[in-house]
């Protein structure tokens, strides 16, 4: 199949993809209890003018309500939010009237792709040689204390690390590495780690195997026979293999590192997707909190595509389908 | 299994070698593993009876001792609205197994009902539900929790639902997949051919086959699960305090790490070492019943 018959069926899919997504999310969001008038931001104030004042308040939600097209009947909502979802026109949110929700997004977005990107590198180049001495030492203790730390890094959660290290680098090494805020590159080196443990375990596991298993392949015993050396075995004839194969690895894994970026930025208070997509949620803010997913799952579907032309870019093997 | 001769009084191997036991040998030599159960038995019985042997109810406040360090009357301190946090401990682990456990189950029925489905039928009952397993993989599940748990509540049912019902695509395939390779395969060839019924071929050949794989799906997916719950209180959509769970005590500390650090080390201690032990428990168990790999 074509490049560019693939790229567009790809493209058909995402958009399928993401137009369910805002169909059932929004659903959702509409049909069960709560919403932004019981939450708490509001019911406060709300409630109050509602025993001295009921007429005015029932003006005010209908003015709401026409003002966000809340009015309409719901899959006209949703036909128009996914069209306009197109051009990234998200509207303004509950909270805060006055500012469109993309400008909000637009500095709330790089900080968090950087988190992301940054934990992915870091899991390749460290647990490409992590795997990598763990099979050529397999069976060893060596090979025991990388595959159970390894092990260990995917059980831990980004969250209870991130907590560690601000105990760490907040309390016991203070002045070593900023643990709040965003702003210098310090701020981004205890993130992207908490982030990145977990890939790195991963990774290291991943590659283990598979150099394991292509170590065992018959062309390896061909080229040992053929008197060719250790190291140009291991890198030209076993890792090859095993590293173009990496990068089914590292398409589930940007799902994974996404979702965490939302709980790490809540804990280092950085101001990404993550500390805007919390408060959003906890005040049924669904315009913003639509918003935030329609991005981070786009951003998700857009590297899993590019995982998948990259595989075909290396892997002459892998056709397009 | 070993037999004891009587009249020689030496251990013989015996002749007769069961899977489960052939499974049990190969689980205790990771010692990881068994090290892991341990913690894991520990964990389900403080669960069943920690509420009992609870100092306090997890909802006591006690504002007079309020934000202190370990003393022998609140071994491992007290919080911001002066909970016992051993207590809070306590009732904590009953919530996280409840929900834990919960969630993994309505995830593996829905996607053994689903997977069977379209692994058996095929057809347009294949390709819906492979549509959907797409559909559920293509995006994080976790928002589609975040959002259920936003509009239904976060009381211990609405999470379990949540975290359940967003979590089946994995179960469905592994099923369906498994299916396909058995449905096609030799073996049930040959006991068709030797004229076993439908139902005889599928509990003789295809369940046990499925349950190996499917019991280690499962012990993967408990970690799992217990890792998005406590992720949801992180985000302050988990379960609504006062009822007491890991994420809850885990994201408070993290705000006040600094002035009471011992408000963390436990629960996030606790916290990870549960994850490592039903981790290393899944792990000796893909070891034991798939000792080639699979999964």
């Amino acid at each position: 199949m074509g490049i560019v018959r693939y790229l567009i069926k790809r493209l058909i899919s995402i958009i399928i993809t993401t137009s369910a997504i805002i169909a059932v999310g929004y659903t959702l969001m509409n049909l069960a209890p709560g919403s932004f008038f019981s939450s708490t931001s509001i019911a406060g104030e709300m409630g109050q003018l509602a025993v001295t004042d009921p007429k005015l308040v029932q003006q005010y939600e209908h003015m709401f309500e026409a003002r966000y097209g809340l009015d309409q009947p719901l899959w006209e909502q949703i036909l128009k939010y996914i069209w306009h979802s197109f051009t990234f026109n998200f509207g303004n949110s509950f909270e805060n009237p006055s500012t469109p929700i993309m400008s909000q997004l637009h500095t709330a977005f790089p900080i968090s792709l950087e988190l992301a990107l940054g934990a992915v590198v870091l899991a390749i180049v460290i647990g490409i040689p992590l795997g990598v001495v763990a099979a050529l030492n397999r069976n060893t203790w060596i090979d025991q204390v990388l595959t159970t730390v390894s092990l260990g890094g995917l059980a831990v959660p980004s969250y209870v690390l991130a907590v560690f290290m601000v105990l760490l680098f907040g309390v016991w090494w203070q002045n070593v590495l900023p643990v709040n805020g965003w702003g210098q590159w310090q701020d981004a080196v205890l993130p992207i780690i908490a982030l990145g443990v977990g890939n790195i375990g991963s990774i290291t596991r991943y590659m283990r195997g598979s150099l394991i298993e292509a170590l065992r392949q018959d062309h390896i015993r061909t080229a040992e026979a053929k008197g060719v050396r250790y190291w140009p075995i291991v890198i030209r004839h076993a890792m090859r293999n095993s590293l173009t194969a990496l990068i089914t690895v590292v398409g589930p894994m940007f799902a994974f590192t996404v979702v965490g970026t939302i709980f790490v930025e809540q804990i280092f208070s950085i101001p990404g997707m993550g500390s805007l997509m919390a408060p959003a949620f906890q005040a049924d803010d669904f315009p913003l909190a639509m918003a935030e997913i329609y991005i981070l799952c786009l951003l998700v579907m857009v590297m899993n595509l590019l995982v998948d032309l990259g595989y075909a870019l290396f892997d002459p093997r892998v056709k397009l389908e | 299994m070993a037999v004891a001769s009587a009249t020689t009084g030496l251990t013989l191997p015996s002749t007769r070698r069961s899977p489960l036991g052939a499974a049990w040998r190969r689980y205790r030599r990771n010692w990881l593993a068994v090290a892991g159960l341990v913690w894991v038995a520990m964990f389900v019985i403080l669960g069943i009876i920690g509420p009992w042997v609870a100092p306090s109810n997890y909802a006591t406040t006690n504002f007079l001792a309020a934000n202190q360090g370990p003393t022998w009357q609140h071994i491992f301190g007290t919080d911001n609205l002066g909970h016992d946090m051993f207590s809070e401990i306590l009732w904590s682990v009953q919530n996280a197994l409840e929900i834990a456990f919960g969630a993994t189950l309505v995830s593996f029925i829905v996607g053994v009902v689903l997977g069977l489905w379209a692994g058996l039928k095929g057809g347009t009952a294949d390709m819906i539900v492979m549509r959907l397993v797409d559909f559920m993989f293509a995006f994080p599940t976790f928002f589609m929790d975040l959002i259920l748990v936003t509009k239904f509540g976060r009381g211990m049912g609405p999470i379990l639902f949540a975290i359940g019902i967003t979590g089946w695509a994995g179960y469905a395939r592994l099923i369906r997949s498994l299916v396909l390779g058995m449905r096609n395969g030799e073996m049930v060839e040959a006991a068709r051919a030797l004229g076993a019924t439908q139902f005889h071929i599928m509990r003789r050949y295809l369940f046990p086959n499925v349950m190996n794989n499917m019991i280690v799906a499962l012990a993967f997916g408990i970690p799992g699960d217990l890792t998005i719950m406590a992720g949801l209180s992180v985000v302050g959509m988990g379960l609504r305090p006062p009822l007491p769970s890991f994420g809850n005590m885990i994201a408070a500390a993290g705000g006040n790490v600094l002035g009471y650090p011992w408000l963390m080390y436990f629960p996030a201690g606790i916290f990870a070492v549960t994850l490592l032990a039903f981790l290393f428990v899944a792990d000796g168990l893909q070891e034991a019943l798939n000792p080639k790999g699979g999964f």
